[in-house]
């Protein structure tokens, strides 16, 4: 049998017993949801069989068991990708590793990955959450696992935040369009709800506000971020009378695709529409003309999240005493906007 | 041999996040594994092997009931798997899969796609035609390269050894594969990309250093990114479907898992893929 030359491992206690790896899992951890008779059996055969108990113990060895959790909100988006990367670059370096659950636009999704990640003991936890409540977050800080959100400011004991502020990133992009001479600005969003792309909306309707320009429900569109939605969005916005002359799209994807079918239309951007994007994706450089955007410092706050949740771990630095982390974005003026240079 | 029961979850392996042909995949793959009832674990490698190799033993302390994986661009070999298939945790390799692979794969036709994309250059008039790709040691790019080759020796179109260009397939691996070519003399007057990404910026770099395309150098790349479609003019480009891919990997895996399908060997799936023409390789004659 394996167990002389090779660390003992759940499964091999699993097989042993019958019984699932989950739950294997979960009676070595003391989960209360495993009868107590059942642990013991496990605990005593896991004991018989030269199990290491400090498996789960936060002191390393040779290879690192500690795990980070993410859990995003939408994985296929602007800011997911580079959140990642940051948090992945953290982790590395600090000898973690990173496994990521998508909850894919759901709240029933990001409540069943909160549980599975619970039950799955993760070391550490990084969300971005959906609107609404955060009570299935709960167990983690009541257990002592360090948890820190990303764009959402809420946070009870036991967690922290890192955002950026998402309304001043609308109105930096629309005095900029104002500045260009723009007054018919349409706003074009996945949604305007209780989230990061509402705060934006509000941003770009406080600018309207500020330069005495009165906001219209017509300019505001909301489309999913997809290629074809995106399309039909600026088919839409070349639909309405007077046409607008500029547009600020919540994603770069969506703003390149408007700008394609306005050129299709033979319309010049940014002359006769001028066009802002939002995340500084790789394509705002390599179209023509190029995208001015809002460089959304979504890499940053994925590496503090992570360095955030480390040092807790490795004892240098409570989570508790960390206070909400606001990072800023900044306007990357390029050609799709210039009018008055 | 006595079955484990399930834990309920999929462990996925892939190389990075940064790109639309994996998140593609991953999209595929949750469709699946969510209609049969399984929660997706997801690790990326950033191209390390030691990465894939740790995020390998992960997966398997963690429990998980099979695994999705696709290389990164420096593993060799497949031992920081091994212990998978002691556990009897079944893989199913997509896209970049091993040579000597005893698991299922799920891939397209690398070389005959590389044999159409080189193909059509040459019908649009190109002699000298170079390849910008990565690590040869990845089937993936060396099935592509090997495609382009065949292709030449077909049409009697000599290949020299300055047009074969290696990088990474990151934003800087555009810019480099640019800085090569301008250097080459004379400049090459086809070029075969095996990323979009990678492509639509050494095309950028050229075109700023006053190289049209596709007048002067005639460009397909590969994936069928949507950055193709978006930059001017259009790249030229390989389907590369992810969604797909990863719907298939997955459905492979379950057939395993629920033991509709018993594995006996190694199997390999190869879908569809096609060449999508556009602005980017096609010259105007006179």
């Amino acid at each position: 049998m394996m167990e002389n030359s090779k660390e003992v491992t759940i499964y091999d206690i699993a097989q042993r017993l019958d019984l699932s790896p989950s739950t294997v899992s979960k009676a070595l951890n003391d989960d209360p949801t495993i009868s107590k008779k059942t642990r013991k059996r496990i605990t005593e055969t896991a004991a018989g069989m030269g199990y290491r108990s400090n498996f789960f113990a936060k002191n390393l060895r040779q290879q690192s068991t500690l795990t980070i959790g993410v859990i995003v909100h939408e994985l296929n988006s602007g800011f997911t990708t580079p959140v990642l990367s940051g948090i992945e670059g953290a982790a590395s370096e600090g000898g973690y590793g990173m496994i990521v659950a998508d909850s894919a636009g759901s709240r029933e999704k990001e409540v069943d990955n909160a549980r599975s990640f619970f039950q799955r003991r993760v070391d550490g936890v990084i969300a971005v959450p959906g609107a609404g409540s955060l009570e299935h977050f709960r167990p983690f800080t009541d257990r002592g696992v360090p948890l820190v959100f990303l764009d959402r400011a809420d946070s009870f004991a036991g967690s922290t935040s890192v955002v950026a502020d998402n309304v001043a990133c609308g109105m930096m992009a629309t005095l900029h369009l104002i500045e260009q001479g723009c007054r018919r600005i349409v706003h074009l969003t996945p949604g305007a709800g209780d989230n990061v792309y509402g705060q934006r909306y509000e941003g770009y309707w406080k600018a309207l506000a500020r330069k005495k320009i009165a906001a219209e429900k017509s300019l505001l569109i909301i489309a999913e971020p997809t290629e074809e939605a995106s399309e039909a969005a600026a088919r839409k916005i070349l639909a309405l009378t007077p046409v607008p002359d500029a547009v600020f799209a919540a994603n770069d994807m969506a703003a390149a695709v408007c700008i394609r079918v306005f050129q299709e239309r033979g319309l010049r951007v940014p002359q006769d529409i001028a066009v802002v994007g939002f995340g500084n994706e790789i394509i705002g450089k390599l179209m023509r003309p190029t995208l001015t955007t809002i460089n959304y410092p979504a890499k940053e706050m994925g590496d503090t999240a992570a360095r955030i949740l480390i040092n807790h771990l490795q004892g240098n630095g409570e989570i508790d005493k960390v206070t909400t982390t606001s990072m800023r974005a900044e306007l990357v003026v390029r050609q799709s906007s210039l009018r008055k240079g | 041999m006595p079955s484990l029961k399930r834990s309920g979850t999929i462990g996925v392996i892939v190389h990075r996040l940064d790109s639309h042909f994996i998140t593609s995949a991953l999209n595929g793959i949750e469709s699946v594994a969510a209609s049969g009832g399984y929660e997706i674990i997801i690790t990326t490698s950033q191209e390390n092997a030691v990465t894939e190799a740790s995020n390998a033993r992960m997966l398997l302390k963690r429990g998980v009931d099979g695994v999705i994986a696709s290389l990164s661009a420096q593993t060799k070999g497949l031992s920081h798997f091994e212990d998978f298939a002691m556990y009897q945790v079944p893989i199913v390799y997509f896209d970049r899969v091993a040579a000597t692979n005893k698991s299922d794969s799920v891939v397209i036709d690398n070389t005959r796609c590389g044999f159409l994309a080189t193909e059509h250059l040459i019908r649009q008039g190109c002699r000298r035609i170079a390849i910008v790709t990565s690590n040869l040691e990845r089937n993936v790019y060396s099935q592509r390269y090997a495609g382009l080759r065949s292709a030449l020796l077909k049409y009697d179109v000599p290949f020299a050894q300055d047009c074969l260009i290696v990088g990474d397939i990151d934003h800087e691996a555009g810019i480099e594969a640019a800085r090569r070519i301008l250097k080459m003399w004379p400049l090459p007057d086809g070029l075969f990309i095996t990323n979009d990404l990678v492509a639509a910026i050494c095309v950028n770099t050229l075109r700023e250093a006053g190289i049209r395309v596709p007048e002067d150098i005639a460009v397909v790349g590969f994936n069928n990114d949507p950055v193709g479609r978006l930059i001017s003019p259009m790249l030229t480009t390989i389907d590369y479907n992810g969604f797909e891919m990863g719907k298939a990997a997955a459905m492979r895996l379950l057939n395993q898992l629920s033991g509709k399908t018993v594995f006996m060997g190694a199997r390999m799936k190869v879908l569809e893929s096609e060449l999508i023409i556009r602005g980017s390789s096609q010259r105007l004659f006179g």
